[in-house]
């Protein structure tokens, strides 16, 4: 429930603000009190459609970000490409795409390259986030900052190198069901890319027949002349192929595991539309289980997610560049993966040291211009509700649990007790003191770490 | 010079209450340097990548990152190989920032000093174009 206590505005499907709330966090970066009310209002469906195919008008709306009064330079300046990103997240109008590609980010994960190739990069998985997966992997294997990261390009017929034969198997297409010798087959098959440098500048990938092994391999018991297509056509033919993507799809979205037949029918959907990820997608988000124990969430929000949702909750964008360093303190760097099995989720999200930086961003925010509380504005008249409804406001209405709302009226109700009645200036300090504590427990409190 | 590795210690928003309070009594700007040009650059076994590779002439930043895991540095050098600035050391994964001016138009050669690193590809171009004609 939101601090001002629930309003159950419900559709005759059952369709209510909770159930927006829980869809726009698990497919976006939250909702404000005001989408909340307007969805429910129109009712499931159109709910769904509105999240998973995108409504009219442009992409990103809002004032655009800026540090000390700059434009972001993302190539150039430290940290911009994060910001850049993180922008998006915060201004999209189509919250699932900035999502999906979060998730293409940590599934096909590359790190430690040059950041216009990230960013490139960061545009193709933007592109083909919720298109063909064949598609997408094609784009993919010819990137410049994955082939670079993963040692595909200058792969040559006398020494091919595994690196992505490997994880195109076990992390981005199947994870089991194939064998050594498929991986080094596939190896040969992927030969033949080569970095380009001219004049002592980075020009890109480009194919040389002569450096690829145009010979017979054998895979999956299959034997041609496969090159590089071939490959990725072979791999999402795979039986574990789909099982595997939909299940993975499946955790980004939902806690708990997927049911065999829940597995089996998203398969289904996955193939029988060609490929494509979109049907996936919308399969998962409309199944029951997303909206389990809707007064008792239980993903925690990756730091990124905290973040954006925390600025599109208060009405902010990007307009310093602390979010960098609390990001990175929180354990998640964009473009900066730890490793080709990208990010580990869930509760691992949660250490003691990531906490401490959760904390951080609540004193960061607290000093945003929308939610800084100035001094001696604290108002002593107002009830204990009222100044958890007026913090509530401010932070954008943050789910709170029933335990964590009594704890905060407590605060609230007995923040004064110590005080004579004619103490004004004492009552307005504390009110101050108050408005502040009340936001920022608002915002890096246990309810908030999950969605 | 300045040498970073990883962000802003947690520590940093004290840091940055501090100087914002002591800016604002003072009345002064937030930066006291004038303004210069962003100009990325990427290192790694063997090569250097610059990702603003024509700039106009001025004062500049280099912010060299050292993706590779060797050590490396930056030096930057004029067309007769005079040495107009350099990084110290720059271990893998870190960062270091170069504040260079470069006010005369032509083309500027950045490469790594350490044994033979430059030899093996680590070296790069930047060219300062002439200065934009002011409108009319």
């Amino acid at each position: 429930m939101a601090a001002r206590r629930p309003r159950r505005r419900t559709t005759r499907s059952g369709w209510t603000e909770a159930h927006v709330r829980r869809l726009f966090w698990r497919a976006g970066f939250g909702a404000t009190p005001a989408e909340a009310r307007r969805w429910a209002g129109r009712g499931r469906a159109a709910t769904l459609r509105w999240v998973v195919d995108g409504g009219p008008g442009p992409q990103l709306r809002g004032a655009a970000p800026t540090v000390n009064g700059k434009p972001l330079d993302p190539a150039n300046e430290y940290g911009h490409d994060v910001l850049w990103w993180l922008d998006r997240m915060v201004r999209s109008q189509r919250p699932l795409v900035e999502k999906m590609t979060l998730f293409w980010h940590d599934h096909l994960a590359t790190a430690d390259q040059d950041t216009p190739l990230m960013l490139a990069q960061n545009q193709t998985l933007r592109r083909g986030a919720l298109g063909s997966f064949r598609g997408l992997l094609g784009a993919v294997t010819r990137d410049p900052a994955m082939q670079l990261f993963l040692s595909l390009a200058d792969s040559d017929k006398a020494a091919p190198n595994e690196n992505y034969a490997r994880e195109l198997m076990e992390l981005f297409t199947l994870g089991s069901g194939y064998t050594e010798r498929d991986v080094r087959q596939a190896a040969r098959a992927l030969t033949g890319w080569q970095s380009r440098y001219a004049n002592d500048h980075f020009q890109g990938i480009r194919f040389r027949p002569e450096a690829h092994d145009a010979g017979i391999k054998r895979i999956f018991g299959r034997s041609g002349r496969f090159g590089t297509d071939a490959v990725l056509d072979l791999v999402v033919a795979h039986p574990k192929h789909a099982p595997f993507l939909v299940s993975k799809l499946w955790s980004f979205f939902v806690s708990e595991p997927p049911r065999r037949a829940t597995v089996r029918g998203l398969a289904s959907i996955y193939r029988r539309s060609g490929l494509r990820i979109k049907p996936v997608v919308r399969a998962i988000l409309s199944h029951p289980s997303l909206y389990r124990a809707l007064d008792a969430p239980d993903m925690v929000k990756a730091p990124v997610v905290l973040v954006a949702g925390g600025l599109r909750a208060s009405g902010q964008g990007v307009h310093t560049d602390d979010w960098v360093w609390l990001l990175s303190n929180m354990g998640q760097t964009l473009f900066s993966p730890p490793s080709v099995a990208g990010w580990e989720w869930g509760p691992a999200w949660m250490s003691s040291n990531s906490m401490r930086a959760r904390f951080d961003f609540a004193n960061v925010m607290l000093n945003q211009p929308q939610l800084k509380v100035p001094d001696d504005s604290g108002n002593p008249r107002l009830a204990a509700a009222d100044q958890l409804r007026r913090a509530s406001g401010a932070t954008g209405g943050p789910w709170v649990s029933g335990r964590a709302h009594a704890a905060l009226m407590s605060l609230a109700s007995g923040t004064y007790a110590d005080l004579k009645t004619d103490d004004d200036q004492g009552r307005r300090n504390r009110a101050t003191l108050l408005q502040r504590s009340l936001r920022h427990l608002l915002i890096s409190g246990p309810d908030a770490q999950l969605h | 010079m300045t040498l970073t590795r990883g962000f802003r210690p947690a520590g940093a928003l004290v840091g940055s209450a501090i100087v914002l309070a002591l800016t604002s009594a003072a009345g002064a700007s937030p930066s006291a340097r004038p303004a210069s040009t962003a100009v990325g650059v990427g290192e790694r076994e063997f090569s250097i990548n610059v990702y603003r590779p024509v700039v106009r002439p001025g004062a500049l930043r280099l912010n060299v990152t050292n993706r590779g895991e060797d050590v490396h540095d930056l030096v930057v050098l004029d067309r007769r190989g005079r040495r107009m600035a350099a990084s110290g050391e720059i271990g893998a994964g870190a960062r270091a920032t170069i504040r260079v001016t470069l006010l005369r138009a032509g083309t500027y050669r950045l490469l790594c000093t350490r044994n033979d690193h430059a030899a093996r590809g680590m070296r790069a171009r930047l060219r300062v174009a002439p200065p934009r004609r002011p409108a009319r």
